[in-house]
């Protein structure tokens, strides 16, 4: 392991690699901290810069995008009280009132370093965790990913929330989309509408930048709400990191707590820092011997939700390098960057490209202290960046979805396929369905289809073979354990309600 | 339409949704060996689309029979806003071939900025050099540093 550490360490420690890397924290940092634009925009819209590039330099500008994105989401969190991203959701409840208090350099301050905290423990956990595993994962069969595939479907119903009946169609809709182009095994086209051009299926990358930077410019253009200067606090003072000794030995509890449920949310498929920030800082409140004084400003607050959403990080990456599941949004724009530059994540990445998994994990620690450098010296110029106006920055940003698009293939179509997901994600938004789930069907359902089909093929067709092999029926079993869970809690959540009501 | 009956709507279309495609998947041949073959998936995708758009409808039905919704607090939708930034999406995928990226991508970023910016803000002069600008130094910057091929158009 120390050897591939230092192949990895080769790798990205190069003056290109590094260079990268300062940009791609920078640039996540930006779309980070703009409300609008997010991580899994920033990504879509950097790979195609990659397209040039060496493996191990492209990834360390994607590690630098979703170190600094994911982060930069704290700065408008806190200083105007809107989220960044989704992963700076609670963010807001203890940190705007700080700032609002006159101490935003203190929660700005413990909001960075907790950041940097978090990454790093998830870097921990990642290097601990995804070699093993991937180990483990060599015995898998078709039938293991299938049921595999299955499970992670499931956690549609976590992404879903209230709206389960119409989170599930989504995710059906995911697949179906998939299912445009060859099929799996036999080859045979399907539902191509005869577009030649969709004979591959949809690319990845259009569909996702369609659904999560188009929808958004339509969802500007509908509200016309417009953020005036006066609203970003920019008198502030950073002072060191902002908080004592004492204040820090206080969080070390709630800090392993939050990185643990971090690092875990990132760890399962689909559901990513947007979950785990609000889930932490459920659990610090419910555990804290003072829950009232939460959502008065806090560090706790701050401290809990930073942690947990950058310590998905490391988690989410575990699952997209070993097997080939994306553990949130941004993983799942890096695993079509990982795909364009013939790289095929699961458990063979190790073996076959063991210095680009190493590299990886060393270019997160890079771009962690990038990040914690950039954002403690250069939060001004970030703040200032939350003013310049949304109709600027959108079509900006749409032009440079549709060079993306272009690029990808050399061909106008996909700028086509992007437009159609753009309005498909903005209906969906229109009529109350939950966006997310789509993208768990669009990667998992092909998964769970072509190992399907070639389990049956080893079996000789015989579906009840597969219930023969351990691990499928530990991967089953979880399956049909989540499904009764979510299911349950749905019910008893109707049923809360409905007491509510009356 | 009121909004409440939104969700019978969207019920009955995934109800649609699930009977194109199961009618779809039948009409796929299959060579594999195996009683699955690539119409087995979409079948079950169909029907499972069928079950979950009459689970929606019959919520949909139970919320149609409750008070009006109200309107959204941020004000009316700009409806014609949308439908006028998606026309001009569509417009520069339209030309982008043909006039190339850099005539293009100028214009439509000029026409887009003026589509959403609050009347009060308009600025022509502005938008019109942020425009040719940000044209110019994408393009150059995809093509001559990152080496993408971007459409030259007339200007090629």
């Amino acid at each position: 392991m120390l050897e591939m550490f230092a192949a990895g360490f080769q790798a990205a420690f190069t003056l290109h690699s590094v260079l990268m890397i300062v940009l791609g924290v920078f640039i996540g940092i930006i779309f980070g901290c703009i409300p609008g634009l997010t991580t899994t925009m920033a990504v879509a819209l950097c790979i195609p810069l990659t397209f040039g590039m060496p493996p191990t330099v492209a990834m360390s500008l994607l590690m630098g995008l979703y170190v600094g994105g994911t982060s930069g989401g704290l700065i408008s969190a806190i200083l105007i009280n809107i989220p960044g991203t989704p992963a700076s959701v609670a963010t807001c409840w203890d940190g705007h009132p700080l700032a609002a208090r006159g101490e935003a350099g203190k929660a700005l301050g413990v909001g960075v370093f907790y950041s940097f905290l978090g990454t790093l423990f998830s870097i921990a956990a990642l290097v601990f965790i995804a070699p093993p595993l991937a180990d483990f994962a060599l015995q898998f069969w078709p039938s293991e990913y299938f049921a595999l595939a299955l499970f992670s479907l499931t956690m549609v119903g976590t992404l879903a929330g209230k709206q389960l009946a119409k989170g599930i169609a989504v995710g059906l809709l995911g697949m179906a989309l998939a299912f445009v182009g060859t099929a799996p095994i036999d080859a045979i086209p399907r539902f191509t509408f005869g577009f030649h051009e969709l004979d591959g299926g949809f690319d990845i990358l259009p569909a996702l930048i369609g659904l999560f930077a188009v929808a958004e410019i339509l969802n500007v253009a509908e509200k016309d709400v417009e953020l005036k200067k006066s609203e970003v606090l920019m008198s502030f003072k950073m002072k060191g990191l902002g908080f004592s000794m004492k204040e820090f030995v206080g969080q070390t509890w709630n800090m392993i707590r939050s990185a643990l449920i971090g690092i875990g949310i990132g760890i399962l498929p689909g559901i990513g820092a947007g979950t785990s920030n609000i889930v932490s800082y459920g659990v610090a409140k419910s555990q804290s011997k003072h829950p009232e004084k939460f959502g008065t400003g806090i560090i706790d607050g701050v401290v809990a939700s930073e942690t947990a959403s950058c310590s998905t990080i490391g988690g989410a990456i575990v699952p997209l390098l070993t097997l080939g599941i994306p553990g949130d949004t941004v993983t799942a724009m890096i695993l079509g960057g990982l795909m364009i530059h013939g790289l095929q994540p699961g458990p063979l990445l190790f073996i076959q490209n063991g210095p680009v998994v190493y590299g990886i994990f060393i270019a997160l620690l890079i771009a962690n202290f990038v990040m914690l450098a950039m954002e403690f010296f250069g939060i001004r110029i970030f703040a200032r960046l939350l003013s310049v106006p949304k109709y600027i920055l959108l079509p900006i940003i749409f032009a440079l979805c549709a060079v993306g698009a272009f690029g990808l293939n050399n061909r106008v179509f996909d700028v086509w396929v992007v437009l159609f997901f753009g309005v498909l994600g903005y209906v969906l938004q229109k009529l109350k369905f939950p966006t997310s789930p789509i993208i768990l069907g669009i990667i998992l359902g092909p998964m769970a289809e072509t190992n399907f089909r070639r389990g049956l093929q080893m079996t000789n067709g015989d579906f009840l073979q597969f219930f023969t092999r351990p691990i499928t029926d530990v991967f089953l079993l979880a399956t049909v354990l989540m499904i009764v869970l979510t299911g349950l809690s749905h019910i008893r959540d109707k049923k809360k309600e409905v007491a509510a009501g009356a | 339409m009121n909004r409440k009956y939104w969700d019978i709507a969207s019920g009955l279309g995934v109800i649609a949704l699930g009977v194109a495609l199961i009618s779809a998947s039948t009409h796929i041949k299959s060579l594999d060996v195996s009683r699955f073959g690539s119409g087995f998936f979409p079948a079950i995708v169909a029907i499972l689309f069928m079950i979950l758009g009459l689970v929606i409808f019959v919520g949909g039905i139970k919320q149609a029979r409750g008070p009006d919704q109200k309107v959204e607090k941020d004000g009316k939708p700009r409806m014609w806003a949308v439908f006028a930034t998606f026309v001009l999406m569509a417009a520069y995928a339209t030309f982008l071939p043909s006039i190339g990226f850099l005539i293009s991508t100028a214009l439509y970023l000029f026409i887009q900025m003026l589509l959403l910016v609050p009347n009060d803000r308009r600025n022509f002069l502005v938008f019109g050099i942020i425009s040719i600008v940000t044209s110019v130094v994408v393009y150059y910057t995809f093509v001559e540093v990152f080496q993408l091929m971007l459409p030259a158009g007339i200007l090629g």
